[in-house]
């Protein structure tokens, strides 16, 4: 992706500002991306504990790997790549799987795995509209690969080919995944609509 | 086989929201829109799907924010005083380093004024001594920053071992 001028001098101020660890930079950038990274790691996961403890985490490795970061491309999917790759590391530490997903998916892929969870879904206590509130439902029943690709396509505004390089899969994965999850959604509200 | 021109407007619906259409397909799923009510309830449906995924509200913890920038704060310094120890190991490795090669020009002279007082031949004698007296020294200084790394904790003893 060919960033414009502008974004190329912020990517190069990012990428200069991590390789020589300037705190102030940092703080910035967790001030800009606190949130994203916050939805970003809910709508992964499914759940909302432990992903203060991931957010940390990951601005951690952001320093530990800010010499691999050239600047050239936008920063959000490299930040995401790597809170990615925490909650997935995360996941499989706590064991906290079900195998639901994987049928879909090729050998290859790296698909995310549902976490099992008793606790009210974070989307019903986030909802803020009517749609949304049809809709929590079924974000929290997802398969994660779905709900993850349709927060970073039309929350993150990320491209495909980002996405992609993101889940590590192909973008007719990711474009699968996110047709899946659209369909879902939809008809989760044109059935509300039916029933009202 | 024609493709079904309902088909291929739900199809270009989800795809325009996707992906990007050209121009043409947008004319063609535009004029099939202002025909076909199924398909514009799809396309409703579709819009107000994606939209829902903007109407969650997730709160950031302030504390949560101070806690990390906090955090980073501390693995900054962590990095840097990790980085001035290494380099002032180095830095006294050079210095060592040097004292040892003067201290070996001193010792060579030394054993070559001793040599006539003693029983040994003057090359064998400064040989002796150079040996004896700053080879401990040399050996020490290497020793230095190998032993600021395992001080630090980043190196164990196993790795040095192996």
């Amino acid at each position: 992706m060919i960033l414009p001028a502008t974004a190329d001098t912020d990517t190069q101020r990012i990428a200069t500002g991590l390789r020589q660890r300037n705190v102030a930079l940092l703080h910035e950038l967790v001030e800009l991306y606190q949130h994203r990274l916050l939805r970003y790691l809910i709508y992964f996961l499914g759940r909302r504990d432990h992903v203060d403890d991931l957010i940390q985490e990951t601005w951690l490795r952001v320093i530990e790997r800010g010499s691999h970061y050239d600047g050239r491309s936008r920063f959000e999917p490299w930040l995401f790549t790597i809170a990615r790759n925490l909650a997935m590391d995360h996941v499989r530490k706590h064991k906290m799987f079900s195998l639901a997903s994987t049928a879909r998916e090729t050998e290859n892929e790296a698909s995310p795995i549902q976490l099992v969870s008793s606790a009210s879904s974070p989307f019903e206590l986030a909802a803020r509209t009517q749609d949304a509130q049809r809709i929590a439902a079924s974000l929290q029943a997802l398969e994660p690969a779905c709900r993850e690709a349709l927060l970073l396509r039309f929350q993150e505004e990320l491209s495909l080919h980002e996405i992609a390089a993101i889940v590590s899969a192909p973008i007719t994965t990711v474009s699968s995944r996110i047709y899946r999850g659209l369909e879902t959604l939809r008809k989760q509200l044109e059935g509300a609509s039916h029933a009202n | 086989m024609q493709t079904d021109p309902h088909e291929q407007a739900l199809r270009m619906i989800d795809k325009s929201l996707v992906a990007e259409i050209s121009g043409e397909e947008e004319r063609q799923l535009s004029a099939h829109l202002r025909e076909c009510e199924a398909c514009r309830r799809h396309s409703e449906f579709s819009s107000r799907a994606v939209a829902g995924l903007g109407q969650f509200s997730f709160d950031v913890d302030p504390a949560s924010t101070f806690r990390v920038q906090n955090a980073i704060t501390r693995h900054v310094a962590s990095f840097e005083h990790s980085r001035q120890r290494s380099l002032d190991a180095w830095w006294s490795f050079a210095a060592a380093i040097l004292l040892t090669a003067a201290g070996s020009a001193v010792a060579w002279e030394f054993a070559g004024l001793l040599s006539p007082y003693v029983n040994f031949g003057s090359r064998q004698l400064q040989i002796a001594a150079v040996l004896i007296l700053v080879t401990p020294s040399l050996f020490a200084s290497m020793l230095l920053p190998v032993a600021s790394r395992l001080s630090a904790g980043d190196l164990t003893e196993e790795e040095l071992l192996s």
